[in-house]
């Protein structure tokens, strides 16, 4: 979360120290018709549609519309359902936050651990 | 299982991309921020389990050459396999002379001696994914002499304005094939992409270059219509040609609609491309961002709404990008508007503050420019 922050110091836009990784083969980033971002990292593969505020998304996370993310990781494959709320949360890989599910509280100190695949409300 | 190999033309020489093309093939042209076109064919050739695929480089060969250099990207097995880059010499006298069968007869020599039994043509400058193998099965099973691909469109009086149509009777046996005047909707758009033996392929060459030392393959195919069986297959799926600028910007804009990208990209069928290990994208605080593609490297800070945007680009405070394709590197600065555009590599538009187009005539910003 601390990349967000531009003095960060740790410059991943050097061109003279390029951070090599491996680079999922991956669409580049679909950002919807309703979607709002607000300091966020995406990288690629991912598809918002939503809210997302203060979040670090990792590839393939998915955004669906009315869902908020805000102050957030998205670790890869991570799904978070139409109007589902996330906040302060960690969400493990490929773990699904269902339809208007709430997750993780603004005003917890504690960062929500969200391991297994959360059950929404349809 | 029958052996092919593959072959990616490099564009014909009646179309042309004016400024793009000046920098580089068509092949090499940036698609959907992260791709080249030739990504396309390549891929669909390697996912199909060809692996010694020719390339024929007509112009501007650094990009592509650099591009494919990269062999390991592809999936290509490096023993089995090889991703062949062929030149021709360009006719300085003539635009005119610089045809794919001059391209082919000046190679014949490494066509000779490919051990594969057929042959498979693709271009370089069309987006579409096909499996080669089925293809090559249901080729082999018709009995046909020559298979060609088409795709089936109902808007030929407006798009595919540079591409060639096949005439079909009724068994999809083809009757002829000519260039789309615009005369009709309904077109069976010709794919540039063919499936025959090695031999027959090699014997179309040098017939061409009997009758006419500017023949191109599609054209002695034609004249032989009624001694060869020659037969159409429909493609499905997404299908967009790069033949002039405007399908170049409406095919990268066309991507942003959910439903084409699903028919393009596919779990199943990966589109390979080299890599650039480009950190994420950085959305800030006053980004507004909205029914775009994006890719990785960039910084936001200002308005993109329904557009393409490549790697690492800088799109600044106050800034407002609409409808347009943004290539790599090339930067929008604090407060510029910019609509209806495709903005070409490492450009810089700074001064300059409004550089608005039409969607019926977009504008091209000049690669490495500062405005």
């Amino acid at each position: 979360m601390d990349l967000l922050d531009d003095n960060s110091g740790l410059n991943l836009e050097d061109p003279a120290w390029k951070i090599y990784t491996e680079d999922a083969s991956a669409l580049p980033q679909y950002i919807g018709p309703n979607a709002r971002i607000k300091t966020a990292f995406i990288t690629q593969g991912c598809k918002i549609d939503g809210e997302v505020t203060r979040s670090v998304l990792f590839t393939g996370s998915v955004v669906k519309p009315g869902a908020k993310v805000t102050d957030t990781v998205l670790m890869p494959g991570a799904v978070v359902e139409e109007g589902a709320v996330v906040t302060r949360a960690l969400v493990a890989n490929n773990v699904k936050i269902g339809a208007h599910a709430v997750v993780g509280d603004a005003k917890s100190e504690a960062i929500e651990l969200v391991a297994r695949n959360v059950k929404g409300e349809e | 299982m029958a052996s092919a190999f593959g072959i990616i033309t490099s564009s014909a020489n009646h179309i042309k991309i004016e400024g793009m093309q000046d920098y580089r093939p068509m092949g090499a042209f940036s698609f959907a921020g992260r791709y080249r076109v030739i990504d396309f064919p390549i891929s669909n050739m390697s996912n199909s389990g060809i692996d010694n695929i020719q390339v024929y480089v007509r112009e501007n060969p650094r990009s592509l050459a650099e591009h494919l250099g990269n062999e390991g990207a592809f999936n290509i097995n490096s023993k089995k396999g090889k991703l062949q880059l062929l030149f021709s010499d360009n006719s300085t006298a003539n635009d005119v002379y610089n045809t794919d069968v001059a391209g082919f007869a000046e190679n014949m020599n490494i066509i000779s001696r490919k051990t594969q039994e057929y042959v498979i043509v693709a271009p370089s400058y069309m987006v579409y994914t096909q499996n080669y193998n089925e293809l090559l099965e249901q080729h082999i099973a018709s009995g046909a002499d020559i298979t060609l691909l088409y795709h089936h469109v109902n808007n030929a009086k407006e798009s595919f304005l540079h591409c060639d149509t096949l005439d079909l009777n009724k068994q999809k046996g083809v009757l002829a094939i000519e260039r789309n005047t615009g005369t009709a909707n309904a077109k069976n758009i010709f794919m540039d992409t063919y499936v025959m033996k090695k031999e027959l392929f090699m014997t179309l060459i040098r017939e061409a270059q009997k009758l006419s030392s500017i023949y191109t393959m599609s054209q002695i195919i034609n004249s032989e219509v009624n001694d060869l069986d020659v037969r159409g297959v429909a493609h499905r799926g997404y299908f967009a040609t790069v033949t002039d600028f405007k399908s170049y910007f409406e095919a990268n804009l066309d991507l942003i609609d959910v439903d084409n990208a699903n028919s393009l990209f596919n779990e199943n069928w990966p589109i390979y491309t080299v890599t650039s290990d480009a950190a994420p994208t950085k959305y800030y605080e006053q980004a507004e961002v909205r029914n775009s593609l994006v890719s990785n490297g960039c910084s936001i800070k200002g308005l993109v709404e329904n557009s393409v945007i490549g790697r690492g680009v800088t799109i600044e405070d106050g800034a407002v990008v609409k409808n347009s394709v943004i290539l790599a590197y090339s930067r929008i600065g604090n407060g510029v508007h910019i609509e209806n555009q495709v903005v070409d590599k490492w450009a810089q538009v700074i001064h300059a503050k409004e550089i608005i187009g039409t969607p019926e005539k977009p504008g091209y910003i000049k690669r490495d420019d500062i405005l």
